[in-house]
């Protein structure tokens, strides 16, 4: 079965010819990407509006206040200072701010640590089930923050769910301090945030090809081996996203240190919090939330060039 | 399969595997069943079949990404089914070929011989040797997703081979080439086989692939092996009518036999006769299946004599595909009501004389030695 050899001399220079065309074909083509760019800003355009309107708008006034001062009403005077910004950097938060990340990266570790194998089983051996264990994973979404965040309350306080269980067991004598205890803050900001982890470490599991796995295997490598060197490679996108978007939200998080809290826990946003609200000095607020934001922009760029550029090496 | 095939692990003393009794179900569905092979110490063995017939599951039951619910997998004389694929001296180039895109080419190669803690200069002139093997030497620092399909394919190959294996397992590796991409590598995996010595197992669909490539193929179909032979046992000698059918072409004639101390011979009326030699094993069947390659008939001119010991049948040409060297015809047999295929060399044929022409009446001839008697399969 010997096919003519210079079939595959039309097929070598066909392509030298589309590339040289300046015909017809490659003005429509140019047309249509030119199409296709209106439509990409067309598709765009609704969140860029939004985005505008409820986070630049709002994120250039908040940048105005932070250079005002606080009037005697609780208004802002505008002006064009740095003492809020030399305040928010001064000794008496360093411990606060210090508490946030740490109570933040514990939480995002733990997450990690729960979600990872979570999000490995639906990807890998969920099969028919993945939207269902999917769905599970996305249930709590379904009752407000505020009120899972109030069970917990109910759970460990006390006389709540488990102390009352330990007791009745004759496990311990005098109820636990479990509420309003760092571990009490890392537990409600763990909980809470454990499906934002979950969801892009899913997203890059499923799209990892399972072969590859094979191919480790076959390799000579260990299970143990194969998920450190090939699996975990391939999903750090995921894990990238996946404490991005746990992490910021529990730096700056204020209901869970609130409610689950004492006064040995307070969190950077309960600071930004208060001096809205309860101090009514937005202009101090305002450059609290623009020192946080700095720091966590650093800290990200940071990270993402680190962590990135180790999965590319 | 069926009784007088001779069974497929007689021949095989010191084989590199050996599959005895090897059944794998999934639910109720049966992908492999009651499969003995033995393949031979350095030798190119193929798995053809049609897509679905197992040819896969078992490559990956050797390799140990599937466990069978029966039977055992002997490499080199120790059974390996229950052990994982990190536990068996046997690699795989894959379909996809399954590159680790997070590392490039050199780190990909030396992947396996890192498992093994082998001495970091060793690792680095291995790698380098199997890498200069493929011809890709100069892309050592090279990502994957940077190589073309071709260089990919080659990359896999060098990632299995540099390990040694006993076994090295090929999953239709050639699959997303392009045709002489394909007929290259073709010819540059069999160099590459004669030169290391390793077993090579070789799953394909595709029935020249196997021809071309293999010292012996199983034809599989169906969960089941079909037949084990050479390329030449199988197309010649095809043991069952899939085997007929599936590799190359094959045109089937069936009828009552009558037997006589010399000969068998299916009378068809008109002149028409299809002479049968004597069956070796003494058997005289009433019914037979025959089959005859079409590049065995000769056409001639209807009015023409035809030798007494030759079989004969008469034909209408319905198509004609020229192909250069050799013209495809399909002639409808009015007697079997059947067309048959017939190739013929073109090699008489000069620029001014005409070919056979669709509707013209021919008589087909060939000698009874091309007719080869298939096991009755569900008589």
């Amino acid at each position: 079965m010997t096919k003519p050899a210079d079939t595959g001399m039309t097929e070598a220079s066909a392509p030298v010819i589309l590339g040289q065309n300046s015909g017809p074909l490659s003005r429509a083509i140019s047309r249509l990407r030119g199409h296709s760019f209106a439509v990409a800003n067309l598709l765009m355009a609704p969140t860029m509006l939004w985005l505008l309107l409820f986070l630049a708008l709002p994120l250039g006034v908040i940048l105005v206040y932070s250079f005002g001062s606080r009037g005697t009403y609780g208004d802002v005077i505008y002006g064009f200072a740095f003492d809020n910004y030399l305040r928010a950097f001064s000794p008496i938060w360093l411990p606060v701010i210090l508490r946030s990340f740490l109570f933040a990266g514990i939480a995002t570790a733990l997450t990690l640590a729960m979600g990872y194998p979570l999000a490995y089983f639906i990807a890998i051996y969920g099969g028919r089930r993945k939207s269902i264990y999917l769905i599970l994973v996305m249930v709590p979404f379904w009752t407000s923050y505020l009120i899972r965040t109030y069970s917990w309350i109910v759970i460990l306080r006390s006389q709540g769910v488990v102390n009352t269980i330990l007791q009745w067991a004759n496990i311990i004598d005098n109820p636990l301090d479990l509420l309003n205890t760092p571990f009490s803050v890392i537990l409600g900001l763990t909980y809470g945030f454990l499906p934002f982890m979950t969801l892009p470490l899913y997203a890059s599991l499923e799209k990892l090809d399972k072969s590859l796995i094979e191919a480790a295997w076959d390799l000579g490598a260990s299970r143990i081996w194969a998920l450190l060197t090939v699996t975990i490679p391939l999903s750090i996108p995921g894990i990238i996203a996946g404490t991005l978007l746990v992490f910021i939200p529990a730096v700056g998080d204020f209901v869970t240190p609130d409610l689950l809290g004492g006064p040995d826990t307070l969190m950077i946003g309960n600071v930004i919090q208060q001096q809205f609200l309860s101090a009514r000095d937005w202009a101090y607020g305002s450059a609290l939330s623009f020192s946080l934001m700095a720091i966590l922009l650093i800290g990200i760029f940071l990270y993402v060039r680190k962590v990135g550029t180790e999965n590319l090496a | 399969m069926n009784d007088g095939t001779p069974s497929t692990i007689e021949q095989c003393e010191d084989c590199a595997i050996r599959l005895e009794g090897v059944t794998k179900r999934f639910g109720d569905f049966t992908a492999v069943e009651k499969m003995d092979l033995g393949i031979r110490r350095g030798e190119f063995f193929s798995l053809l079949g049609p897509s679905g017939c197992g040819k896969t599951t078992t490559l990956r039951m050797i390799a140990g990404f599937e466990e069978p619910s029966e039977g055992a997998i002997l490499l080199d004389g120790v059974d390996v089914a229950r052990l994982p694929p990190y536990r068996r001296n046997v690699n795989t180039v894959f379909q996809n070929y399954a590159l680790f895109p997070h590392l490039n080419v050199e780190k990909n190669v030396a992947f396996g011989l890192k498992r093994k803690k082998l001495p970091k200069d060793e690792i680095a002139t291995r790698v380098a040797d199997a890498l200069r093997m493929v011809e890709l030497g100069d892309r050592a620092t090279y990502k994957p997703d940077q190589l073309s399909g071709g260089m990919q394919q080659r990359v896999a190959l060098a990632r299995a081979l540099v390990n040694l294996p006993s076994v090295l397992l090929l999953d239709e590796p050639l699959g997303a080439l392009d045709l002489k991409l394909r007929r290259q590598m073709q010819l540059e995996l069999k160099h590459i086989h004669k030169n290391v010595g390793i077993t090579f197992i070789y799953v394909t669909h595709d029935q020249e692939e196997a021809l071309t490539m293999s010292d012996r193929i199983a034809v599989m179909n169906m969960g089941t092996v079909e037949q084990v032979g050479s390329p030449e046992e199988l197309y010649e000698s095809p043991g069952s009518r899939f085997v007929a059918s599936f590799i190359g072409t094959s045109n089937f004639i069936d009828g009552v036999v009558q037997w006589t101390a010399t000969e068998g011979s299916i009378v068809l009326g008109d002149g028409e006769r299809v002479i049968i030699e004597l069956p070796e094993d003494g058997s005289r069947p009433v019914t037979v299946e025959l089959s005859v390659r079409p590049e065995k008939i000769r056409l001639r001119e209807s009015g023409e004599e035809v030798q007494p010991g030759q079989c004969m049948l008469r034909g209408t040409v319905r198509d004609v595909v020229y192909l250069g060297m050799t013209t495809q015809y399909s002639l409808h047999i009015p007697s079997l009501d059947r067309v048959f295929s017939v190739l013929e060399q073109n090699v008489e044929i000069a620029s001014d004389q005409t070919l056979w022409v669709s509707g013209e009446e021919a008589i087909l001839t060939w000698h009874p030695s091309h007719n080869r008697m298939l096991p009755s399969s569900g008589a």
